[in-house]
């Protein structure tokens, strides 16, 4: 019998993950999380933040294409961008990969997550941190959008949030306001939404709900994440017309015009991502399911 | 301190995923395999064999859906419909809900397996067994098929994963997917779960497709989240019909909105999702050197995984 190291993700209570690790990179308690960056057997390397699993070598581009390009895409010239958490940074390369960006802000208030990214995950990062177009600021976000005057074209928010504690502060109705009224005209907001198991779906119904009050154009999507072993939900939400910049078609034309190389995202990746399944949708059309969002 | 009992099952060796039981209703040994019923935080009611998730009353209605109403819609009228495996009685439940089935003939070579369901999960099966249109057998599938003269519409296999000298092994080989094909109607479809499909996982099932394509003219790989599972799961349909012009999400809504019962996942726009494949898949499945044709004489082989009950 060999003996193994497992990281044992017990976050969920009534199911669990077990991630079996070769070397342990960094471990630390920052004033916010516990940080863990280690090697693993089969993702290759691995973050991990209050024991869960938050990025991996495997299949990381699968999250931050999903996040990032579907905002970016369906704006016709994304300059201004500002980022909630992210603080892993490899949002940074994503949205960096579209020329009309000539600003990105990135409000995370873990100082401590950015150092140990910036020191661990430097073939991924390649520099990012470093771009002149990108400005950190180790802040609250939310702190930071209240007290600026600056208007944004994209806002992503990229918090991870824990199970136990939803809604999240950045997953209200408070919150998206305020993001709300830092976006320029034709902004769009962008954040992770949850999950869409059945049981564990009504978050994400409630965070589509609650945007959908204050924005004219509201896109839910999805992928599944491999690390996670999960389906990870999104939203998009912004102009009227949103839905309709969308489509695969467009999606793809758009690809092109920026002359976007990506590795998982593509049109028929996309028809997949924003195709919902039906409790999801049985439950957006449900009055009785989910609620709007606030702040306890 | 209290004690928690948690099934976990190994995954690909280097993962795990851990199933926190709350009863045990059955674990028996039947001459093929464990059969273990359980009632599972989240999950209800469920079922593993030999320590391998197989379906949970949360989920079940996706594995099931997805696999059986995709192959009889591309049918059009399905009359007759063989099915290999699926002892918890799901697949027969979906199959009847198409009003144009005359006759189903299930071979499940476990007969403990589906007196176990009978007795413990009659809401997979829902009576299914007792209908009248409904054959059961207990033998092997394969060599059921190589000696009939009877012909199916559909042919739709069930199949426990085909590792290394389990009875499903010789079930996912090009010689037996020759043997389906002589056994189709004019028209017919194939349809099979077809193994993982997750990323860095993914050559038994690119094998199979690469298989199956030797086979038939139109082969349609598509997948879903199966939550209890918690990978993405393949499954396939194959025909020499050109399913890709059948299957469109219009022709689906029209089909599924005709059934004696309703659907709680398969639809359109779930379609749509199914056989839009993420693109490390169809990267996989367009590289010449990945994955290997299944026959006899050359088996996937796949490593049976370790589980255990702590």
């Amino acid at each position: 019998m060999s003996s193994n190291n497992w990281i044992i993700d017990y976050s969920k209570k009534n199911r669990s993950f077990m991630y079996e690790v070769n070397r342990v990179i960094a471990q630390t308690e920052s004033p916010y999380q516990e940080i863990i960056i280690a090697d693993t057997q089969f993702f290759g390397r691995a973050v991990f933040l209050d024991g869960m699993a938050r990025l991996s070598s495997l299949d990381r581009q699968v999250y931050y294409e999903a996040l990032v390009h579907p905002a970016m895409l369906a704006h016709a010239c994304p300059k201004r961008v500002f980022v909630a958490g992210g603080g892993e940074g490899l949002i940074l390369n994503e949205i960096l990969k579209h020329s009309p960006v000539d600003r990105v802000v990135l409000a995370e208030r873990d100082e401590t997550l950015v150092r140990l990214a910036k020191e661990n995950l430097k073939d991924w990062l390649q520099g990012a941190f470093d771009d002149s177009r990108v400005e950190v600021i180790y802040r609250n976000p939310r702190d930071y959008l209240a007290n600026t005057e600056d208007f944004f074209d994209i806002i992503f928010i990229d918090v991870k949030s824990d199970f136990e504690e939803f809604p999240s502060p950045f997953a209200t109705s408070e919150f998206y306001a305020l993001a709300k009224s830092r976006l320029a005209g034709g902004g769009i907001l962008a954040t992770i939404a949850e999950h869409t198991e059945p049981g564990f779906h009504l978050p994400f119904v409630s965070i589509i709900k609650t945007l959908s009050r204050l924005f004219e154009g509201v896109v839910p999507y999805h992928t599944p994440i491999t690390l996670f072993a999960d389906i990870n939900a999104f939203a998009m939400a912004g102009p009227a017309d949103l839905k309709d910049r969308c489509t695969a078609a467009e999606i793809g034309r758009a690809i092109a015009l920026r002359n976007l190389k990506l590795k998982h995202y593509d049109p028929e990746s996309h028809q997949g991502m924003f195709s919902l399944p039906k409790h999801i949708r049985t439950a957006l059309a449900d009055p009785h399911a989910g609620g709007i969002l606030h702040e306890q | 301190m209290r004690t928690e009992n948690w099934l976990i099952e190994f995954f690909g060796r280097c993962r795990a995923h851990m199933f926190k039981i709350k009863k045990t209703i059955v674990s028996t040994q039947s001459r093929f395999q464990n059969i273990l019923i359980a009632d599972v935080d989240h999950f209800g009611k469920a079922l593993f064999l030999d320590g391998v998730p197989q379906s949970a009353a949360l989920d079940e209605h996706i594995y099931h859906e997805t696999l059986i109403h995709p192959a009889l819609v591309a049918n059009g009228r399905p009359k007759k419909v063989f099915l290999a495996g699926g002892g918890e009685g799901a697949v027969v439940r979906e199959t009847l809900k198409h009003n144009s089935v005359e006759k189903v003939l299930m071979i499940d070579i476990d007969d403990i397996m589906v007196d176990m369901a009978r007795q413990h999960l009659y809401e997979w099966h829902q009576g299914a067994f007792d209908d009248p249109r409904v054959e059961l057998k207990h033998e092997d599938a394969r060599g059921y098929l190589a000696t009939t003269n009877e012909k199916f519409d559909c042919i739709i296999m069930d199949l426990t994963d085909p590792f290394e000298g389990s009875p499903s092994a010789g079930l996912f080989t090009l010689d037996f997917y020759n043997i389906v094909k002589s056994r189709l109607n004019e028209g017919g479809v194939f349809a099979a779960q077809a193994e993982h499909a997750l990323m860095g996982e993914q050559y038994a099932h690119v094998s199979i497709i690469k298989t199956l394509k030797q086979v038939f003219k139109y082969v349609m790989p598509y997948y879903t989240m199966i939550y209890f599972y918690r990978v993405i799961w393949g499954f396939v349909l194959a025909s020499d019909s050109p399913l890709p012009e059948i299957m469109t999400p219009a022709h689906v809504d029209a089909t599924v909105g005709n059934l004696n019962a309703g659907l709680k996942f398969y639809d359109g726009e779930t379609h749509t999702n199914l056989f839009s494949a993420p693109k490390y898949l169809r990267d996989d499945l367009n590289n010449p050197d990945f994955g290997m044709i299944i026959s006899d004489s050359k088996l996937l082989n796949l490593p049976k995984p370790g589980s255990c009950n702590i």
